[in-house]
């Protein structure tokens, strides 16, 4: 662990410049506070990526002894040392078999399934998605300036089938899909430089901050005081983003080599599907540099649709209609262009992991990256592609993991919860189903 | 295959867009006295009591009014939670980004404010009384909150300009109390407490049914009508308590003829048929005119809604159907529908009869993955017609469940192609619009969406059913037995008013249902 502290925050600018008093004040808020039973573990950081459009699964299955890298096969981008470097295969885990059950019970499957990924709970949930659980809940997020990244490309809605962030209370959160606010939310705010008058500056700058949130807190804490208890869980959400609202008074000092600002003239349009792979690159590369820099241990990175991308000149412009939709096992013509789709995306989580990689970060990261279907031509929730990556040891990798018996997958809930106790909770269950069967337990064969 | 040329293809005859001239005497021609029932409403009925957050246009209307100056800081924040389709939503709430957002805007927005209006917001800044501070906090801060302020949240308003005026200067307390109050929860939600001593009184007795404030009352009035915070008239009937069920009328109709409120009724519209901010994408290969057009299509039914507001009290008739002695379309032949429901390439019978059912019925349809049921996509198939491609899910008894009805409605537009274009061949086939509809008599074959428009402008199912989405429209929430009572209401209205968006906005405002809450 203590080769990541090289990269990690420090707290001396607060220290010099708002002197030793004041620091003291505020150190302890921005320690963070884990909860009780939070274990120490060698897990630091989670990300998460959804994919769309589910999988191939016959290009997608690896090969006796986890061959990879087989013609056409979609993983192959995570043993492609040219491309990223180096080979991920040693670090990969894949699992075949997992159910979004609690959606498909609960009326969240198909296009809607993204909102069981990371809470294993259908719309009507009222649980925190993995990351904001580990960050909030956990307080693993409290002591970095930001809990957590939630990012997304191509599509800003906060609605079902868009999102995979959820705070506790159930409600969606909304994706950054501009790399340039990224860039503002992760690394700029955060900027004072060393010139005394930015500092004095920045110093009045945060005694009004503090005035300001003073008040606000005031005014909602007397609503509150009012609200009815179904109010309850909304306020209590507004009263943690005021939290996060406060970090930004503490003057944290990145001393690590913050990324350029990205140029949007290389993306002029955030909502137009020529610029996606442009954008998708810059915000994991974001992402990858946020937690290189300690300013979150918690991402998730909600990908778009790639509806006509055009991203291989081989495949239809119109992926969702022309490749997904078209999609049959019993058809093997129609697997290669969704294979072909398929390794777009495991591309991009292979130059995730190249960057963790590069920043030295990768054994303290798990990362997840899973889809909303399985076989996209039917909509179908059921054995969704997942894969694991990274993980300091906690997870057995390098390896094909199928969990289903006699060909019926398990709840995804079971990950959630292996991951959840991977990073210190000791936890049974995780999410809301009516059927406790969907929520309690460990997923088998992951050590 | 559609072929890609002929660009002259016409689209139906449609909308005149008429010049907007909203005239008042047609809205105070049917302002007269209403017929609902007075009877009171059971308690499980009423809406509970909530802190809805201000919608993005709620938000940008009350923080211009605050400045002073036309602003949008929703462009710079978050995108929220839609309720079935609706902005306003009662559970949203705010979240790590928007609060952070709003930090950033509010700042840079009181900022300018402070910097460039100073005098028109304190116009004793100059003299520097000592007065002068605690009446621009009570001033704005009333404006804010839409009420007169507590001795409370004067004090610490107050104590957030001294921060500001030792940091800087009097404009800097200015600049920092507008920061504040930007961001305080009691500019951004609307409260539905009721007044302290009755929700006292409430908590004592133990009963659960509060009337709102006459100020909540007010913000809540405004907001539902105009999109915009209450004007100095509504805060004025409030403070002399004059928001009784007479004094609500009276005063949604005053506001229905200020020319703002045509953005509501086309919001409601555009919400309810899921035209707002929808991302409609079309192969340009075959429809290589398309950019811009969707555009113009919006304007269109933007300009058709007015007209409907304006000469037709809002029927909600003559928003599917059109006017047949004029022969203008409604809403189901507009190019904005048929382009929306539709897919890139080709035309969409399922999505357009999904939201035949889903949006203009109410009624519940699962999604095909919920019943576990295996999707198949039609094939591409140039030889065939679309209704052709589609078979499988009436001869798949699994499908057919739900898609001879869902198709069968759908078919009815087939001669609207995936622009809004009138087609009337496919595959070389003539183009066959025939469908039907299940409604409450029974199954309604039909020749055409036309005739699927008649029917439907006419259906008990579907007025009920506006009804319900106006409701979830201004309150921001979808509460089954809320909805119910409301229509239980609607049906003691005459005919004319129960079919008319119009009327049926003000009937809310006027009832029970919005003056009164459920605590839980």
């Amino acid at each position: 662990m203590s080769r990541h502290r090289r990269a990690a925050l420090t707290r001396r600018g607060l220290l010099s410049v708002f002197g030793a008093a004041l620091g003291s004040r505020l150190l302890p808020r921005l320690q963070g506070s884990a909860a009780a039973d939070t274990a120490p573990s060698a897990l630091e950081r989670f990300v998460a990526v959804y994919m769309p459009h589910g999988s191939a699964q016959e290009l997608w299955r690896p090969r006796a002894d986890f061959v990879i890298n087989y013609p056409d096969a979609s993983l192959a981008p995570f043993d492609d040392a040219v491309t990223h470097g180096r080979s991920f295969r040693d670090q990969l885990l894949v699992i075949e078999g997992l159910d979004l059950t609690a959606g498909i019970r609960g009326g969240s499957a198909g296009h809607d399934g993204s909102r069981v990924l990371l809470t294993g709970s259908a719309g009507n949930g009222k649980g925190a998605s993995l990351d904001q659980y580990l960050a909030l809940e956990r307080g693993l997020g409290t002591a970095t300036p930001l809990a957590s990244l939630v990012l997304g490309v191509g599509n800003a809605k906060a609605d079902l089938g868009y999102c995979i962030s959820y705070a506790k209370g159930g409600r969606a959160l909304p994706k950054i899909i501009d790399p340039a606010q990224t860039f503002h939310e992760a690394f700029a705010r955060w900027q004072v430089g060393e010139d005394p008058r930015a500092r004095a500056r920045a110093e009045v700058e945060r005694l009004r901050g503090q005035s300001v949130l003073d008040a606000i807190r005031g005014d909602l804490s007397a609503l509150t005081q009012r609200a009815g208890a179904a109010e309850r869980s909304k306020l209590e959400q507004h009263a943690a983003a005021l939290r996060e609202v406060e970090k930004r008074l503490g003057a944290f000092e990145l001393s690590c080599s913050v990324p350029p600002s990205p140029a949007a003239a290389d993306f002029p349009y955030v909502d137009r599907a020529v610029y996606f792979d442009t954008i998708t690159n810059l915000q994991i590369d974001l992402a990858a540099q946020a937690l290189a820099c300690g300013v979150a241990r918690f991402a998730s990175l909600f990908l778009a649709d790639l509806s006509r991308t055009g991203l291989d000149p081989s495949l239809p412009d119109d992926m969702h209609a022309d490749v997904a939709h078209r999609y049959a096992e019993s058809k093997p013509a129609t697997w290669l262009p969704l294979a072909r789709q398929n390794r777009y995306c495991h591309d991009k989580v292979a130059r995730l992991l190249s960057k963790l990689h590069e920043f030295e970060l990768l054994d303290g990261t798990l990362v997840m990256a899973s889809s909303d279907m399985g076989d996209p031509a039917r909509h179908s929730s059921r054995s969704v592609p997942t894969l694991i990556a990274g993980g300091g040891g906690t997870f057995r990798m390098g390896r094909y993991l199928d969990v289903r018996s006699d060909g019926t997958g398990i709840p995804n809930n079971r990950l959630l919860v292996s991951i959840a106790r991977a990073f210190g909770a000791d936890i049974d269950s995780y999410g809301d189903s009516p059927d406790p069967a969907v929520v309690q337990g460990q997923l088998p064969g992951l050590a | 295959m559609m072929p890609a040329e002929e660009p002259s293809r016409p689209w139906p005859k449609r909308w005149l867009g008429l010049a907007l001239t909203l005239c008042p005497c047609v809205f105070m021609s049917c302002s007269g006295e209403s017929t609902a029932a007075s009877a009171a409403i059971e308690l499980p009925q009423l809406l509970r009591s909530s802190l809805r957050r201000l919608t993005a246009a709620e938000y940008d209307h009350a923080a211009s009014d605050l400045l002073g100056a036309d602003v949008q800081p929703s462009r710079e924040l978050p995108p929220s939670t839609a309720l079935l389709g609706f902005d306003a939503n009662a559970d949203a709430a705010v979240d790590a980004l928007y609060a952070s957002k709003l930090a950033d805007v509010a700042r840079a927005l009181a900022h300018d404010a402070a910097t460039m209006r100073l005098h028109e917001l304190s116009p004793c800044a100059a003299q520097a009384e000592p007065t002068c501070a605690p009446e621009f906090v009570e001033t704005f801060g009333a404006r804010a909150f839409r009420r007169p302020i507590s001795s409370a949240e004067r004090e610490r308003l107050l104590g957030v300009f001294e921060v500001g005026q030792s940091t800087g200067d009097f404009s800097s307390g200015v600049e920092l109390v507008l920061t504040t109050l930007l961001q305080s929860p009691s500019f951004s939600y609307l409260t539905e407490f009721g007044d302290e001593a009755d929700s006292e009184a409430v908590a004592r007795s133990g009963i659960s049914g509060i009337e709102l404030s006459p100020y909540e009352v007010a913000a809540q009035l405004a907001f539902a009508l105009t999109g915009h915070p209450p004007d100095a008239e509504l805060l004025g009937a409030a403070e002399r308590r004059e928001l009784d069920a007479a004094g609500r009328r009276q005063h949604a109709w005053r506001l229905l003829r200020q020319s703002n409120t045509r953005f509501q009724f086309r919001r409601f519209v555009a919400e309810w048929f899921g035209l707002a901010g929808a991302a409609v994408p079309k192969d340009p290969a075959l429809f290589p005119q398309w950019p811009g057009l969707w555009e113009q299509m919006l304007d269109e039914t933007n300009r058709f809604v007015d007209e409907v507001m304006i000469r037709d009290n809002g029927s909600v008739r003559t928003l599917l159907a059109g006017d047949t002695a004029t022969g203008q379309a409604g809403l189901l032949q507009g190019a904005s529908f048929a382009s929306r429901y539709a897919h890139a390439t080709d035309t969409a019978p399922v999505l357009r009869g999904v939201f035949v059912l889903r949006r203009l019925l109410c009624r519940a349809l699962p999604n095909p993955a919920e019943l576990g049921l295996e999707i198949t996509f039609p094939e591409q198939d140039a030889m065939l017609t679309t209704r052709e491609r589609y078979a499988a899910h009436s001869s798949d008894p699994q499908c057919a469940a739900c898609h001879v009805a869902i198709d069968g409605i759908g078919f009815t537009f087939e001669n609207y192609d995936a622009i809004g274009r009138i087609r009337d061949m496919e595959a070389g086939q003539p183009i066959d619009t025939t469908g039907s509809v299940e409604l409450a008599q029974g199954r309604v074959e039909v020749g055409d969406s036309v005739e699927l428009a008649g029917l439907l402008a006419r259906d008990p199912e579907v007025e009920h059913c506006m009804q319900r989405q106006l409701l979830r429209f201004a309150m921001g929430r979808a509460e089954p037995q809320a909805e119910l009572g409301f229509n239980q209401r609607a049906a003691t209205l005459a005919e004319a008013e129960r079919t008319s968006v119009i009327s049926m906005l003000v009937n809310l405002v006027e009832s029970e249902l919005f003056a009164r809450r459920r605590l839980e």
